[in-house]
């Protein structure tokens, strides 16, 4: 399914435009680019963006897609599209707008986060024929069944060329001092320093990137526990990193992302090392490639594993996803993604470590 | 790779065009246009705003030049013209075509506004810094967010940030929420800067904070 021809009218979440100062219900990339979006929106859209540049596709955007069905407000916007025919929603998972007339395409980009998950499994529980009208969804395996029919729009992978030019950010040595999570992720978050500062592992690197919905799968935190607990030990197989968790809300910084972590460590029952631990830390920025060099990465399935570059993944020697749920479709959409295959391990709530 | 090029003439005795050097591109060229007996017919900065070259990404949108002709432009029609970069003297465009445009010269500068209105240190839109959004992601990469949060402060409110603002924006610079520049132009909005509203450097100035 070509998505990205001559040009693509794209339209973001209605939530999203509250805050915008916009030039009216058509709009270009220049009018969004520096305004402040949630952080997976704007990843989707530079995504998308560095991909039409590639590909040459004029993108205008639409601002409420809804009021353009019929009448004389779709008349206006006919008369204004040209030889546009596809148009791709981004949708945060609470509605999902499509053009009639148009091929449309969808892009659920906050994967991970709690809300929003919940939201979309609404959603298509509430309309699942939304899905039907789809031509194609990027980086994404939504299905529904349908009068006995399973529904899945066809995949378009979108991937990033390079990683973005970011800051380093910080490592943070794992502990859990007190009971009491949020204490806890303040106290480790005072404790932390630049990447490049970081004493070095000097043992092979197990990179997992967590999401709130990762952190609510039990199997998933079971298994991350005890690996915790093997790898904060002096002698331990590897050095874990995790990285944090986005959570929704402008406040929530890295103490707030280690106190979810950790509160969701703790409700495993698992004893977890009360000092400090280099041999377990938490990271606030994707690490490099080279980092991961002959290291390994796990991936719960509801990674959005699209906002790191390719490079990433090259680097590691081993990938593996793991979570408690079915694996298949996030297994096969990110084996496409990649390129090759990639292992999964469906794990129990009695499971004890990543690598089982 | 040093770009440059020729736009036009104007009537009011300026060669218009733009110069950079895609490899250095923190580096302001200085240009020179010659005339076909290699007579020297303008020099000066390629140092201007312009936004299409800012559209364009070409030096953040800050490579245009404006040069006085020491000639009738109208003598110059039809003639080849050779425009180089001073210190290599590597030719960046030649073109015995160029358009001449009906273009008066520059107000002259009767007042201190007038002045501003045409020194290209000063920024007279915050919006002139649109394209540069990789050189402020720059200096986050090379200095952290929290940094760039202290120096924004400095840079457009002239005085450092109190603990909630600095904390607030490093999570959303952080977080991906703003993007540099637009954190720029959030501090901008604010009504402390609208209130009394400061000259803020430009790209062109040497003493720009976030240069490379």
């Amino acid at each position: 399914m070509n998505l990205f021809g001559p040009s693509l009218l794209v339209s973001i979440p209605g939530s999203q435009l509250e805050a915008l100062t916009l030039p009216g219900s058509l709009f270009e990339w220049r009018d969004l680019r520096d305004a402040v979006l949630a952080p997976e929106l704007r990843t989707a859209l530079n995504l998308l963006v560095q991909e039409a540049v590639a590909r040459r596709t004029a993108l205008r955007f639409v601002a409420r897609p809804e009021i353009f069905t019929h009448g004389a407000s779709r008349a206006w916007l006919d008369a204004r599209l040209g030889d546009t025919s596809d148009h791709l929603a981004l949708t945060d998972g609470h509605t999902l707008r499509t053009i009639p007339g148009l091929r449309n395409h969808v892009f659920f980009y906050a994967r991970g986060l709690a809300r929003p998950e919940a939201a979309l499994r609404r959603l298509l529980g509430v309309a699942p024929e939304l899905l039907t009208g789809m031509a194609s969804q990027v980086n994404g395996a939504l299905a529904v069944r349908l009068c006995g029919r399973s529904i899945r729009p066809p995949a378009v992978m979108l991937r990033f060329a390079s990683a973005p030019v970011g800051e380093p950010g910080l490592r943070v040595p794992f502990a859990l001092p007190v009971r009491d999570a949020d204490r806890a992720g303040k106290a480790c978050a005072e404790a932390a320093v630049e990447a490049p500062d970081a004493p070095p592992s000097g043992r092979p690197l197990h990179y997992v990137p967590l999401s709130e919905a990762a952190l609510a799968d039990d199997a998933f935190t079971a298994a991350l526990a005890g690996l915790v607990q093997r790898c904060a030990l002096a002698n331990g197989p590897e050095c874990l990193l995790l990285g944090l968790p986005a959570l929704e809300g402008e406040d929530a910084g890295p103490a707030q992302a280690i106190a979810a972590v950790l509160r969701a460590l703790a409700a495993t029952g698992a004893t977890l090392p009360r000092a400090r631990s280099w041999g377990v830390r938490f990271a606030t920025a994707t690490p490099d490639a080279g980092e991961l060099a002959g290291g390994r990465i796990t991936l719960h399935p509801t990674t959005d594993f699209w906002r790191f570059a390719p490079t990433l993944f090259e680097a590691a020697q081993e990938i593996r996803i793991a979570g408690g749920g079915s694996l298949a479709s996030f297994r096969a959409l990110f084996s496409g993604w990649l390129g090759r295959e990639v292992t999964s391990t469906r794990l129990r709530p009695s499971a004890t470590g990543c690598a089982a | 790779m040093m770009r440059g090029h020729v736009d036009t003439l104007t009537t009011g005795g300026f060669a218009e065009g733009w110069a950079f050097d895609s490899a250095e591109p923190d580096r302001i060229l200085t240009v020179r246009l010659f005339g076909p007996e290699e007579e020297e017919l303008a020099l000066g900065l390629a140092h201007l705003y312009r936004a299409d070259l800012a559209e364009a990404r070409y030096r953040h949108g800050w490579c245009a030049f404006r040069l006085r002709l020491s000639r009738d432009p109208a003598g110059l029609s039809g003639q080849r013209l050779s425009l180089r970069e001073a210190e290599s003297g590597n030719e960046l465009h030649a073109s015995a075509d160029l358009p001449l445009r009906e273009r008066p010269a520059l107000d002259l500068c009767a007042s201190v506004e007038a002045v501003i209105s045409q020194d290209p240190t000063v920024l007279r839109n915050l919006q002139h810094l649109c394209g540069c959004g990789d050189l402020l992601a720059g200096f986050v990469a090379r200095h952290g967010a929290a940094e760039f949060v202290r120096t924004a402060h400095a840079y457009v409110l002239a005085r450092t940030a109190d603990g909630a603002s600095q904390a607030r924006y490093e999570r959303m610079l952080r977080g991906g929420a703003v993007t540099p520049f637009g954190l720029l132009l959030l501090l901008a909005e604010t009504e402390e800067f609208r209130a009394q509203p400061r000259l803020l450097a430009s790209p062109a100035d040497p003493g720009f904070v976030f240069a490379g």
